[in-house]
């Protein structure tokens, strides 16, 4: 069958950069790491152009392919939450300065202290915008667990942040 | 969606990627695609050459032995 759309790698690099580079910097918490994950994405994704048959089909492959390049990272380096929390602080202070509210930069720094799997689903709810479903389907992982790692993640992340702000006010 | 989901949507909106990333996976792309023409054809070059050479010898070793046409 002949495939109407002919993808136009440039064009994708464009239009998918920020969301491949914020996926991979969110889950690894490194700058430069992320940048790299994002370069071997798109250079995957050019060497499986023949594969992929519409604008939303390369959307979800560099998705999926980003996530799972992520994870891989986190265990070659052997990352935990609270040491990604600590890289986040001192490396990424311009971040930081890029949300209008306090509240948002210290909740995008909290997100970086949960627990890798809760952190996944909830970067990809949250900044993705995707329902349970399509996020199982990205990581490749049953529904009733990304739904349980929403709403755990969601809990914890509430949890501390209710906790960081009585700090706050203390100290103030 | 609450307002404590409201503000985590706006902690993790996108961002923007550096503005070295596209020209440096273009040139990480063309890199690429340079080694693998260089691979491809030094694949496929030493077959010629290697054909002339064993033509040459079979030829060779033929004219040698006695009741040969050559």
């Amino acid at each position: 069958m002949a495939r109407d759309w002919q993808p136009d790698f440039e064009q994708l690099v464009d239009e998918h950069q920020s969301m491949v580079f914020s996926l991979a910097l969110r889950m690894t918490g490194d700058r430069g790491l992320a940048e790299e994950i994002a370069q071997d994405t798109f250079l995957a994704l050019d060497q499986s152009l023949h594969k992929i048959e519409s604008p939303l089909h390369a959307l979800a492959w560099l998705r999926r392919v980003t996530m799972s390049r992520a994870a891989d990272a986190l265990r070659r380096r052997k990352v935990r939450a609270m040491d990604l929390w600590v890289e986040i602080d001192e490396n990424h202070g311009a971040l930081a300065e890029e949300h209008s509210s306090p509240l948002a930069t210290r909740l995008e720094q909290l997100l970086a202290t949960l627990p890798e799997s809760q952190r996944a689903a909830l970067v990809l709810r949250y900044q993705e915008d995707l329902s349970p479903e399509e996020i199982a389907d990205t990581l490749e992982a049953p529904l009733a667990t990304v739904k349980s790692h929403l709403q755990r993640g969601l809990k914890l992340l509430r949890a501390k942040a209710t906790c960081q702000l009585r700090e706050y006010i203390r100290g103030v | 969606m609450d307002d404590f989901e409201q503000e985590l949507r706006e902690a993790t909106l996108r961002l923007p990627a550096p503005p070295s990333l596209k020209r440096k996976i273009l040139a990480r792309r063309k890199q690429q695609n340079t080694q693998r023409v260089h691979a491809l054809l030094s694949f496929w070059q030493p077959w010629p050459a290697e054909r002339i050479c064993g033509t040459t010898l079979k030829s060779a070793a033929r004219a040698k032995k006695p009741g040969s046409r050559y």
